[in-house]
């Protein structure tokens, strides 16, 4: 028997992960987020109706989160994709719980996470709107709030669920309302980055303002600015961004109108102990004034155009109940923009819009905007022609194999123009389980998520431009154990792959754990 | 008088007989595509190319290109509606530089391809084959198409590549299949795309070719249906 067990073990170790039987004792992060969910449903058993009329069908839309360690959960869907196997003996209020464990590797399971989601359309058989949750190792302090957050605050399961409620009311959306125009992508220029502070400034004193024709008066200077920044975009960009303030604004509201009822009082479905992340919203208010922080955040920021479009829209929707209450019922189905619906109940007269617009200048020091804004936009103009056009040897380092979007630790100025994010003096680190990327003071792009790009203008066609050391060759390509040196950073990865073309070279980082 | 060998009743039957001088080529293929653990169900597209005109039917969505006329009609049949538009002119108009505002959004990957002839026979559904296999790497995508050519192929592929597969394929890929030769006479029974695209999940393409042959088309398949109704834009052609 002695003999055997060392090939029994060997055996055991060569079986696929995925083809092993699932133990039905799931690891505990798991099994606290199936709680999350469960309270989620049960916030939204009590207050749906009040926060939307008419919500409903929130107990049928599937969940799926993926670990860092790869794997994925999935909870509540008829038609899960291939890999997945059914948990035995456990379910959320009724509904399956599936795990797929197909891509998982040995990194740690401990949180707390930080945790982002989205919808996309998932099944095998049978395609359904699904929240797509990423529960990821990321730092909290890359968070716009992260300096007004309290302590115990931050990572907190409260701030989980509210987004739960917010991606469970775009699902909702979707049932109501025909998505018409796209999302807007939108570098700002001066004349935007001011207009938009303006408007955030606008929307905030109306929610501060205690008296109702405050409020108005407030609110027609917002219409004012906007109508002055919308001169300078094309009307299909308006109607962008009016449409994601009507998708991402009232998904936001229905976050804070939670916070607001669950400050009134609440009963929980979870014990202490449940979650040890869980403050049971005895905080609440601080969620509420937290898209207030938000608020000013983005306004402040000259190169930021469609987050605006949360909170300003969460703020219309605010003012709305307050100006006209029952707004909500078929405000979907109408097709109507929040900001044509504050226009209707404001009804201003063109005198009274034309003064409101007339008296911007002084009430909210335009001038002074005009030089803060003007100066970022034209700094990342400026750094956008300098980095993006070099040209010589490319070196792309590729996250997208382990699926962790890069958080680079830039050196210095970074600017956003798209999806790309450019940094002068370069990208100081990034770090990540077994990954150690360190660059040096060079131009560096963050672009499309996932990936580093940095240019060796000193090489065109000839020269090599790097180093590689590894531990173990696998086939032509990969490399174990390897550190990659250029003139530009030094990427250590536990396993990458190499494709060396002419002009470029790409670095795919395939493990980000050691083996 | 002396008989006339089999083989020539059969050149002169081919020579005076209309039908088959003018007929027509024929293709039809079958795709699915898989992303996010999902395949499709399979789509079928139906082709006919003559001299002057092209005709491709997807089932809900027809285009037609009219070669002798000019113009292009994108028809889409659940609604019976229709969209004129001249024919694209031959190279694409150059785009002009994209505002600031627009810019760093989107992204088209330019892919460097190479191309591998395996040296290994292959067959499709018995028909021999020679697998291609053309790697494309571009700064955050990849692509790898893998294609199972034949050289039996009795459609005119001169035609073929003109008037459909040089519009529909980059610059890039292009060279590629002129500096192929094989290739580009070839025509795949078989191919499978696999697309790692800069953000969004693994796409894969599976196409299979059902039908390739000389026929006669059905009557009036380059002609705009009867009964359609005109739209300005593409907007308005697929508006619910």
């Amino acid at each position: 028997m002695r003999k055997f067990f060392p090939i029994l073990l060997l055996l055991l170790q060569l079986t696929p992960l995925a083809a092993r039987p699932i133990d039905p004792v799931l690891p505990h992060a798991l099994q606290v987020d199936m709680k999350r969910i469960a309270e989620t449903w049960h916030i939204l058993d009590c207050h749906a109706q009040t926060i939307w009329p008419g919500w409903s069908g929130f107990r049928d839309v599937p969940f799926l989160i993926a670990y860092p360690n790869g794997m994925e959960l999935l909870i509540g869907h008829p038609s899960p994709p291939d890999g997945f196997q059914r948990v035995p003996g456990t379910d959320v209020d009724g509904k399956a719980v599936y795990l797929n464990r197909t891509h998982a590797d040995q990194s740690p399971m401990h949180g707390p996470f930080n945790y982002g989601g989205g919808i996309i359309r998932y099944g095998k058989t049978k395609s359904l709107p699904t929240i797509n949750i990423k529960a990821g190792a990321g730092r909290y302090e890359a968070d716009l709030s992260a300096d007004e957050t309290p302590p115990q605050l931050r990572n907190a399961s409260d701030k989980t669920i509210l987004m739960y409620l917010h991606e469970l009311f775009h699902v909702y959306q979707g049932t109501i309302y025909n998505y018409r125009y796209g999302n807007l992508q939108y570098n700002p220029t001066t004349n935007f980055a001011v207009y938009a502070d303006v408007e955030g400034q606008a929307l905030e004193a109306a929610y501060l303002a205690t008296d109702a024709s405050e409020q108005r008066a407030r609110l027609a200077d917002f219409l004012a600015a906007r109508k002055l920044k919308r001169n300078a975009m094309t009307v299909l960009e308006g109607q962008q961004e009016a449409e994601d303030e009507l998708l991402e604004g009232t998904a936001t509201y229905v976050e804070a109108r939670a916070a607001e009822l669950l400050n009134e009082g609440f009963v929980s479905t979870m014990k202490p102990g449940d979650d040890p992340q869980f403050r049971f919203f005895n905080n609440a208010s601080f969620w509420i004034d937290q898209k207030r922080i938000f608020l000013q955040k983005n306004r402040e920021q000259s190169l930021e155009a469609r987050n605006n479009c949360y909170f300003e829209g969460c703020f219309q929707a605010l003012l709305l109940s307050r100006l006209a209450p029952g707004w909500q019922r078929r405000f979907f189905q109408a097709g109507d923009f929040l900001e044509t619906v504050i226009d209707s109940v404001l009804g201003l007269t063109p005198e009274a819009m034309q003064a409101a617009s007339a008296g911007l200048e002084t009430r909210y020091a335009m001038a002074a905007l005009r030089t803060k804004h003007s100066r970022q936009v034209e700094s990342r103009d400026a750094a956008f022609n300098r980095i993006d056009k070099r040209s010589g040897r490319t070196f792309i380092v590729n996250f997208k194999p382990i699926k962790e979007y890069v958080t680079p630790d830039f050196r210095g100025e970074c600017y956003k123009m798209g999806l790309k994010e450019l940094a002068e003096a370069g990208i100081k680190k990034v770090e990540l389980f077994d990954i150690l990327f360190e660059g040096r003071e060079t131009p560096m792009i963050k672009d499309q998520l996932y990936y580093i790009k940095w240019v060796d203008t000193t090489l065109h066609d000839t020269g090599k431009g790097y180093t590689l050391e590894y531990n173990k060759k696998i086939g032509s390509d990969i490399y174990t154990d390897a550190t990659l040196t250029t003139e530009g950073f030094t990427l250590k990865a536990p396993k990458i792959k190499v494709t060396d073309r002419q002009s470029r070279v790409k670095i795919s980082i395939l493990a980000k754990i050691r083996e | 008088m002396k008989q006339l060998p089999w083989a020539s009743y059969a050149l002169i039957y081919l020579f005076f007989c209309p039908f088959s001088l003018m007929a027509d080529d024929h293709v039809v293929t079958r795709q699915t595509r898989s992303y996010n653990g999902r395949t499709s169900r399979p789509r079928t597209q139906e082709v006919w190319i003559c001299d002057n005109a092209v005709s491709i039917n997807t089932g809900a969505v027809i285009l037609i290109q009219r070669y002798d006329l000019g113009k292009t009609w994108m028809i889409f049949t659940r609604e019976r509606r229709y969209l004129e538009t001249p024919l694209p002119a031959t190279a694409p108009a150059p785009q002009p530089e994209a505002r600031i505002q627009e810019r760093g959004f989107s992204y088209e990957p330019e892919f460097d391809w190479e191309a591998q002839r395996a040296t290994a026979a292959d067959t499709v559904n018995g028909v021999p084959c020679t697998r291609w296999t053309l790697y494309g790497e571009a700064d955050y995508a990849t692509e790898q198409r893998t294609l199972f050519v034949t050289h039996d192929v009795p459609i005119n592929m001169e035609r073929y590549w003109t008037r459909l597969k040089a519009c529909n394929i980059s610059e890039q890929l292009k060279a590629v299949f002129n500096r192929h030769p094989m290739l580009k006479s070839g025509f795949p029974l078989r191919s499978v795309v696999t697309r790692e695209n800069a953000i969004a999940p693994t796409l894969r393409y599976h196409f299979d070719t059902l039908t390739l042959e000389k026929a006669q088309a059905p009557d009036a398949v380059y002609a705009l249906p009867q009964g359609y109704t005109p739209v300005d834009t593409q907007e308005q052609l697929f508006a619910r």
